[in-house]
């Protein structure tokens, strides 16, 4: 616990137990807003913002995002001074810190090269997020839930970012900052940083249970057609059953979009199972490529 | 459609408010930024309020000696002198005196002018002349020049009379003012006392607030120190209190390493460029490698440029740990830059069972300190069936030729043959005996106060008549002694020297048990015993097996684990201090570097269960001493213009002298040109230095030069004592001299010295007389009388050359660098004088 009480009050961690503090309290306090719009909903009441009333920019947000800039610059400015850039040891290239973590912010990045191949984890990933996160806007076609909460209107919108956001980035991010310790190991809050620690693991490809070397081109076959095999089933099954359904989402949505939607939806998805796989079955990679690996 | 709904609120409340408190957060980021990040404002204010008082009160000081009664008299007197010597200079038969001169002065000032002038045009046209007369080749050109340089000749002894006119009656002219100026002068000086008093204050107030830096460029060091610590380099002391004091040492430290060459850094370590605290500046902050060292800890870094820490004047601590690091020999376990290529410091433990009983040999594992107390062995803390174990296997080594130790019956009268023995060989300079005695300390021989129940009668014998044969590295000289004598010196030593509480085991041979003897040799291998001594079938252990990577330490480099037992210490004053282990300790002592060094002395062993480190029981000024040392292992690499090593002595002895010095260890106590010890003289020019004939008489039978503790031993006894025997032959003796005069000579003595035209008796007599007005005779001996603290004289007129006398009075440094002796700047004839008288003493 000590060990625990250390890491959240060192002056680099201020920031991540902030934004922890403040993503709870935004989280709740959205959802119970959401609950509450959607009770009424229910009960035929009226709820505010859904209906056509509008308010001008100027001068009722404006005033109000300037009081909030103050508050923060305020805020910012007694922070400077009370805490001062947290320096370590001085830097020796013969001897790198340990453990060696990126800054907060990227420490969901980091956390993923533990399952993935840095092209994967370092390139890829963030270029799908931030691609991904440009296209929502495009890709939703749910035109509820402008200027008011409400969660059973938005359902799948509001659970498929929850899961991305929270779980996927910040919940890595939490993971970097406090349960990695010396060598990368997983430390849970209450243990004590061992630097002597050993753990013997080996991890191995999917071709290799199967005692075929993954380097070699009927393993590059295997792990290729699992890989290809996942994507295709995982964007094409679900259009089979709602075009069986005759689903009106599906009409809505139209071909370009709906590719779009499930190849990215897959790769979220591809992300939680390849760090399952890890954990349970050490499984070093699925497929490997001269190029890449996944 | 958009329709209006009510209208957010103004808040011009919370507008208002917030306004203030950021007004507010930035005037106090504006006091932080100026004032309290900047606390050598403060100090150098401080320091500039007392440099003003300090130089206020001087001022009022000359101004209240300027109108003290006694001054304004003089002031007074002055004044009315000058009123006076004014007015004499302005009565009109002086002014019409004064007048006169002075136009004869001007006159010939006009006169040399002119001469000048002619002088100028004469060279001018004999230039011309010249060139005309290179080009044209003209006779008349030739004629005239000719006639220019006479009239060049009678110029210029014009102008040399005219000068000679013009100084004379300058010095006339001057007189008429000379009184007048020497008043204005006296005046001026007293005034001006006051008035520099007043300027040095006056201008303090123009010296600026700004951070003072030293900056090196090759090293891109940048101390600030002196922005708080103003008057470390001034001349006088401002005031005691910190930072404003004047360094202590100021001779050894400041004016040796000038700050603006070296820094402050460089010697006190801590963060030269930090100015925003004191504590910061000071390295006291987490991660800063090499905090500031408090007190006597800052000699530590004087090993970063200076090799030779033995003879560095103001680095005690320094000297005191490097004897002890080579006394306890911890460079057999640890690696140490430095400290490379010694010997072994533990005896070779292949034939223990030949030399010691069995039960001595187990006490002493026990724990060696409480058997002898000063044991250099560390205490392992073995339990007593490992000691045994070990014992058993060190004996296991020798268990063909087992022997017996029964005390045998005492022949007194022997023993009493080898007491006088044990006295004309001087025994008691090296070994101490029950911890008393032993006064040369720099080699370290075992006590032998107990020695008659520790060692084995034969083997004291055959170590006695020739110590190399046991022991090829030993320092032990081989007394050659006779037969007779030898067993006369046991007899004594076995009767004499024992401990009457020692209960022997075994007196027959040891029953050894394998499993025991197994186990011994695991022990001395974990323990890594053969890093002190050599155990014969251990060679084969130095590349150290499994067990050091237990060791706490743990950035040894793979290449040295192989040769040591222990880490290697070579830069860990300035290892960063996470890599020390501080085990199951973290949480109880500071975590810092020097509190590591101290525990691991105080307690070795005390951070963890399995380190093997043995406990040295050093005491508080040892563990001082070997931190301070310890703290100044760093690999810091400064630039070789800093850099003082070591002088490394290439010098080795050569032919037949050098069988002699092997034999009876000429170098155990004496050095020639850097090799060997200090404990007697120097002999790198003795050939020089000593007449050939008391050098014979001297070696054949050493005499008293120095206190009884340190005389030579008595390698040659043959006058009339106990026993009649000749160790050093003539022929050796003759060896010896002739060595000397060959190769312990210096150039720089003279065979004769200078004659200075006065009788013998007369100059003996003024060197008497200056020997005792100087007061030679308070620290020196001519035949009853005198000091004892430098040698006597009473025979030096036998012992020294005149050369060396002569030389060594002109500067004593000379020869013996830290010598006592006073240099006294003798002239020439006085050190004439004084070598003659000196070399009247003679004993007849």
């Amino acid at each position: 616990m000590d060990n625990l009480l250390k890491l959240i009050s060192k002056p680099d961690n201020v920031a991540i137990v902030i934004m922890l503090i403040l993503i709870t309290v935004y989280t709740v306090w959205a959802f119970r807003q959401a609950i509450a719009n959607d009770r009424r909903k229910r009960l035929g009441k009226h709820v505010e913002g859904s209906d056509d009333k509008k308010l001008d920019t100027w001068p009722n947000l404006v005033r109000i995002e300037m009081l909030v800039a103050m508050v923060v610059i305020a805020g910012l400015i007694v922070w400077s001074i009370v805490l001062d850039a947290p320096l370590e040891e001085h830097s020796n290239p013969s001897l790198t810190p340990n453990p060696a973590k990126a800054p907060w912010y990227f420490l969901g990045l980091q956390e993923m090269l533990v399952y993935f191949d840095p092209w994967i984890a370092g390139v890829i990933f963030p270029i799908l997020i931030i691609f991904g996160l440009m296209a929502i806007p495009y890709l939703d076609i749910n035109p509820k839930g402008n200027g008011y909460y409400t969660f059973s209107e938005r359902k799948n919108a509001i659970l498929i970012f929850c899961f991305g956001f929270l779980v996927l980035w910040i919940l890595l991010i939490v993971i970097g900052v406090f349960m990695r310790g010396p060598g990368w190991l997983w430390y849970w809050p209450w243990e004590e940083w061992d630097h002597n620690r050993v753990i013997y693991k080996v991890n191995v490809d999917l071709t290799q249970y199967f005692g075929i070397d993954s380097r070699s081109l009927f393993g590059f076959l295997i792990g290729g057609s699992v890989v290809i095999l996942y994507f295709g089933l995982g964007m094409i099954l679900p259009y089979y059953i709602w075009k069986k359904r005759n689903s009106d989402f599906l009409k809505k949505l139209g071909m370009t979009r709906y590719i779009i939607l499930s190849f990215l939806f897959c790769a979220m998805i591809g992300l939680p199972i390849k760090i399952i796989l890890t954990l349970t079955l050490n499984m070093k990679y699925i497929w490997v490529t001269p190029w890449f690996n996944i | 459609m958009i329709e209006k709904i009510k209208k957010e609120p103004p808040y011009a409340l919370y507008f208002f408010l917030l306004a203030v408190v950021i007004i507010a957060l930035s005037a106090w980021a504006l006091w932080v930024e100026t004032v309290k990040l900047r606390p050598w404002k403060a100090y150098q204010k401080q320091y500039i309020e007392l440099k003003s008082q300090k130089l206020k009160s001087e001022y009022e000081k000359a101004r209240y000696e300027f109108q003290s009664q006694e001054t304004q008299k003089r002031y007074e007197e002055l004044k009315m002198q000058l009123k006076k010597a004014t007015e004499n200079f302005q009565q009109p038969g002086v002014q019409e005196k004064y007048k006169v001169v002075k136009r004869e002065l001007d006159l010939i000032n006009e006169k040399i002018k002119i001469n000048k002038a002619e002088f100028q045009k004469a060279r001018g046209i004999y230039l011309e002349l010249e060139y005309l007369y290179h080009k044209h080749q003209k006779e008349e050109d030739k004629v005239k020049m000719a006639e220019l340089e006479k009239e060049v000749v009678i110029l210029e002894d014009e102008r040399k009379e005219l000068q000679k006119k013009k100084s004379v009656i300058s010095e006339e002219l001057n007189e008429f003012t000379a009184e007048e100026e020497k008043y204005t002068a006296e005046i001026r000086e007293i005034e001006k006392r006051v008035e520099e008093a007043k300027e040095k204050f006056e201008k303090l107030s123009e010296v600026p607030f700004e951070i003072k830096q030293i900056y090196i460029n090759d090293i891109n060091k940048a101390d600030r120190c002196e922005s708080c610590h103003m008057g470390i380099n001034s001349s006088d002391n401002i005031s005691e209190l910190h930072p404003f004091t004047i360094h202590p040492g100021k001779s050894v430290y400041i004016e040796n390493h000038p700050p603006e060459v070296f820094g402050c850094t460089m010697c006190h370590r801590g963060q030269g460029r930090a100015v925003s605290s004191a504590d910061k500046a000071h390295g006291w902050v987490e991660f800063w490698t090499e905090p500031m060292l408090k007190g006597n800890m800052v000699q530590a870094t004087c090993q970063t440029c200076h090799g030779d820490v033995q003879h560095l004047r103001g680095a005690d601590l320094l000297k005191k740990g490097s004897s002890l690091i080579e006394k306890y020999g911890c460079y057999d376990c640890h690696k140490i830059a430095g400290y490379e290529n010694l010997r072994k410091t533990g005896p070779e433990l292949t034939e223990i069972g030949l030399k010691v009983n069995y039960t001595y040999l187990v006490n002493w594992l026990l724990d060696p300190k409480d058997y002898i107390e000063t044991a250099r062995m560390p205490k392992f803390d073995f339990s007593e069936e490992e000691a045994s174990a070990i014992a058993d296997y060190l004996f296991s080594m020798t268990i063909e030729h087992r022997i017996d130790y029964s005390p045998g019956e005492i022949n007194w009268n022997l023993a009493d043959k080898g007491k006088a023995l044990w006295g004309q060989s001087r025994c008691s300079i090296c070994h101490p005996t029950n911890s008393i005695g032993g006064s040369f300390k720099e080699i370290y021989a075992p006590d032998l106060g107990i020695a008659g129940s520790k060692i084995n009668r034969d083997w004291l014998y055959n170590w006695l008549k020739d110590p190399k044969s046991y022991l090829p590295q030993t320092k032990m000289p081989r007394f050659r002694f006779t037969d007779d004598q030898i067993w006369a010196l046991v007899e004594f030593i076995m009767s004499e020297y024992i401990d009457w509480d020692f209960n022997p085991q075994y007196n027959k041979p040891v029953q050894l048990n394998i499993k025991s003897i197994q186990k011994g040799k695991e022990l001395i291998q974990k323990y890594g015993c053969f890093g002190c001594h050599e155990v014969k079938g251990l060679e084969e252990m130095k590349p150290i097996g499994p067990f050091l990577r237990h060791d706490e330490v743990s950035y040894l480099k793979v290449g040295e684990i192989e040769s040591k037992v222990g880490a290697e210490i070579s830069s860990i004053g300035n290892q960063p201090i996470e890599r020390f282990d501080f085990g199951v300790l973290e949480k109880l002592i500071p975590n810092d570097r020097m509190s590591y060094l101290q525990q691991k002395m105080k307690a070795p062993r005390s951070f963890r269960d399995d380190l093997i480190m043995p406990d040295f029981q050093f005491n508080e000024e040892d563990i001082e001493a070997l931190t301070a040392l310890l703290l100044g292992f760093t690999d810091a690499n400064v630039p070789t213009r800093f850099k003082v090593p070591k002088a490394q002595s290439s010098f080795e002895l050569t032919g037949k002298f050098a069988q002699i010095d092997d034999d009876v260890k000429c170098l155990n106590c004496h050095m020639i040109n850097g090799k060997g010890e200090e404990f007697a003289p120097d002999l790198s020019i003795e050939g020089s230095k000593v007449q050939e004939q008391w050098l014979r008489e001297f070696l054949k039978q050493p005499d008293i030069i120095r206190p009884m503790l340190k005389q030579m031993p008595l390698f040659n006894l043959d006058h009339d004592q106990t026993m009649i025997q000749g160790n050093l032959s003539y022929s050796e003796i003759e060896t010896i001299i002739q060595y000397f005069n060959h190769v312990l000579v210096s150039n720089e003595i003279p065979e004769n010295i200078p004659d200075n035209g006065l009788s013998f008796q007369e100059q003996k007599e003024a060197g008497k007389t200056l020997y005792f007005d100087k007061g030679c005779q308070a620290c020196h001996q001519i035949g009853i009388e005198g000091g004892a603290v430098g040698p006597n004289l009473s025979n030096v007129g036998n012992r020294l050359t005149e050369g060396y006398i002569f030389k060594h009075l002109e500067n004593p440094r000379t020869f013996i660098p830290d010598i006592v002796e006073p240099n006294y700047g003798f002239n020439e004839d006085e050190r004439i004088s004084l070598t003659r008288y000196l070399m009247s003493l003679k004993n007849e």
